[in-house]
């Protein structure tokens, strides 16, 4: 385990960045606690990976916790609104779905560019939302897929239940591993012949965490049976039986775009072909179904890989780390420590935007 | 200036103008099947991707010119009762194209498809992919049919539905630019799977 001093001051830098980053004061005390249990809480996190060595355990809590958070402050925050749990009209605040977008694409260019001229800050939406992301892949990458996501944490979830998961060892056809790309180009495609987001209205049930849309005629009814069937599938089912993150590896489209685009991030995890004994166990434990036998040979790791540890986790041989580039270290540092420091800032950060307010939710419920 | 060339000249400026106005529309009816066809079928060379948009466009010309023919002959009315029957045929006609094509290429098991895609009838499979989608009546081809028939003149309806396809091929035409990426493998394979997804889309439509 090594010295212990280290790691505590590592946990102890990312407790004040995220606590910084999300500090808003003492207006309200159940939501200034949160905000310091909540960056208390990354750096804990931080700390255990360190100190035990087990990065996707102590990833998968903080990710999942996420998750569940995420729908906490979005459906106490809707149901506070409305008093509903469905939403009546058609989407009409700016999607924060690339997918979403396609639709309506030309409409978001010309209000941005009225936002730019008009000097009007608050309609910076899209804009705003697509420079974040232009840091997020910087700095993550598909990685995002992981550490930072706050849908990814469902799937997780459902997957690590069962110890011994009865498919765990099913190998998928390699080419289905590429559905996520197909679903990708055939959403934007279609949302922009359609112009409507597609994806959103027919196939995406991770609005279970938002709202779904009033289901008062067949269309709708429509609807919600395929988000119901394919996230009782995608989301718990399959990911019981084969341990795997099914919804995230097989349909998100999102992931396939940071699989793309995420290429610009220098981080990778790479297999050492000399202290590699090709037995084979990455390929059948990897959530994302990244690794493959055909992989291993090489031995390359294919771009849709999330960084998520559990490889790294589990190697016997122990020939799986994180690099930047093809290299274990950057200068003077460790490429492992540099990837944890950025994945749990950029977690942190975009735990504390709802993460807080869920807790705040939560201990106001429990407390008062 | 003769008469007849000013017509003709004011009819394809006319027909240019209406596709220019519309060729949005056009590329989002178009897009959906090229594209995922041009990514499983493409090479990444500019010339071959460009003989596949050129078969694709053909197509779409040849249900133009035959369009504007057929509806010059039969009059408003008769078209007025055909055409809605028509956009479900072109809609079922292309999902059904691009289900048998992706059957046939992403898995080995339905030899049917497999078949059928290496049949004669459809080894110019754009150029049938495209014609299908060219005689789906779409409200911008509408509107070009209605003045199609107050022009009542054959020569002139040709003219004008060439302006027309001349000005929503240049919305078409950049889908070329997804040459460069052809080379990328899992992207051909991705294109193959979306293929299927369009085909079934297209299907659905056609049954609404």
């Amino acid at each position: 385990m090594g010295k212990i001093y280290p790691k505590i001051i590592f946990g102890f830098l990312i407790t004040v960045l995220i606590g910084i980053f999300s500090w808003g004061g003492w207006s309200d005390p159940w939501l200034g606690a949160a905000r310091i249990f909540w960056a208390a809480f990354v750096g804990l996190t931080g700390f255990l990976i360190l100190w035990t060595g087990k990065i996707s355990r102590w990833r998968a809590v903080l990710f999942i916790a996420m998750a569940w958070g995420f729908m906490v402050y979005f459906k106490s925050e809707s149901l506070g609104l409305t008093g509903k749990f469905f939403t009546s009209d058609q989407m009409r605040e700016s999607p924060y779905c690339h997918i979403a977008m396609a639709s309506s694409i030309f409409n978001y260019l010309y209000q941005q560019y009225l936002a730019l001229k008009s000097k009007a800050w608050s309609a910076w939406g899209p804009l705003s939302l697509g420079f974040l992301w232009l840091i997020v892949t910087l700095t993550l990458g598909q990685a995002w897929c992981s550490w930072a996501c706050f849908y990814g944490g469902l799937d997780e979830g459902f997957s690590r239940i069962l110890k011994k998961p009865p498919l765990k060892r099913f190998n998928l056809p390699a080419k289905i591993r590429d559905m996520p790309a197909a679903i990708l180009i055939f959403m934007i495609l279609i949302s922009f012949s359609a112009m409507l987001p597609i994806f959103c209205l027919w196939v995406c049930p991770l609005k279970i965490t938002t709202s779904f849309l009033d289901p008062i005629d067949a269309a709708r009814k429509a609807q919600l049976l395929i988000f119901a069937v394919i996230g009782i599938l995608t989301i718990i089912a399959l990911p019981l039986v084969m341990g795997k993150r099914t919804f995230c590896g097989l349909i998100c489209p999102f992931g396939a775009w940071q699989a793309l685009f995420g290429q610009i991030n220098p981080f990778r995890v790479t297999i050492d072909q000399k202290e590699c004994s090709q037995c084979g166990l990455c390929a059948q434990i990897c959530p994302t179904f990244a690794i493959t036998q055909d992989s291993l040979k090489n031995p390359r790791i294919s771009s849709y890989c999330n960084r998520c540890g559990v490889c790294l986790d589990q190697c016997p041989a122990g020939a799986i780390s994180y690099t930047v580039g093809p290299h274990k270290n950057f200068g003077p540092l460790d490429a492992k420590i540099l990837f944890l420091f950025s994945a749990l800032l950029v977690a942190g950060a975009a735990g504390a935007l709802f993460m807080p307010e869920a807790i705040a939710t939560l201990a106001r419920g429990l407390f008062r | 200036m003769p008469y007849q060339l000013i017509n003709l000249s004011t009819f394809f400026t006319e027909g240019f103008a209406l596709g220019l106005s519309t060729g949005a529309y056009c590329l989002g009816a178009c897009a959906p099947l090229l594209v995922p066809y041009m990514l499983g079928e493409g090479k990444s060379t500019w010339k071959a991707n460009g003989f596949i948009l050129m078969e694709f466009m053909a197509g779409r010309l040849l249900a133009y010119i035959l369009f504007a023919v057929i509806v010059s002959f039969i009059g408003i009315h008769f078209s007025n009762f055909i055409s809605p029957r028509l956009i479900r045929l072109a809609m079922g006609l292309s999902g059904l194209l691009m289900i048998i094509y992706a059957m046939g290429r992403n898995f080995s098991q339905p030899t049917l498809c497999r078949r059928a895609l290496n049949s004669p009838a459809l080894t110019r499979f754009p150029l049938i992919l495209g014609f299908s989608i060219g005689i789906n009546i779409c409200p911008p081809f509408a509107a070009g049919m209605t003045r199609l028939i107050e022009m009542g003149s054959i020569l002139f309806g040709i003219f004008y539905f060439l302006s027309f396809f001349t000005g929503t091929s240049l919305y078409v035409l950049p889908l070329i630019l997804v040459t460069p990426w052809l080379k990328y493998e899992r992207l051909v394979s991705a294109g193959r799977l979306c293929s299927f997804f369009s085909g079934i889309w297209f299907l659905v439509q056609s049954l609404r």
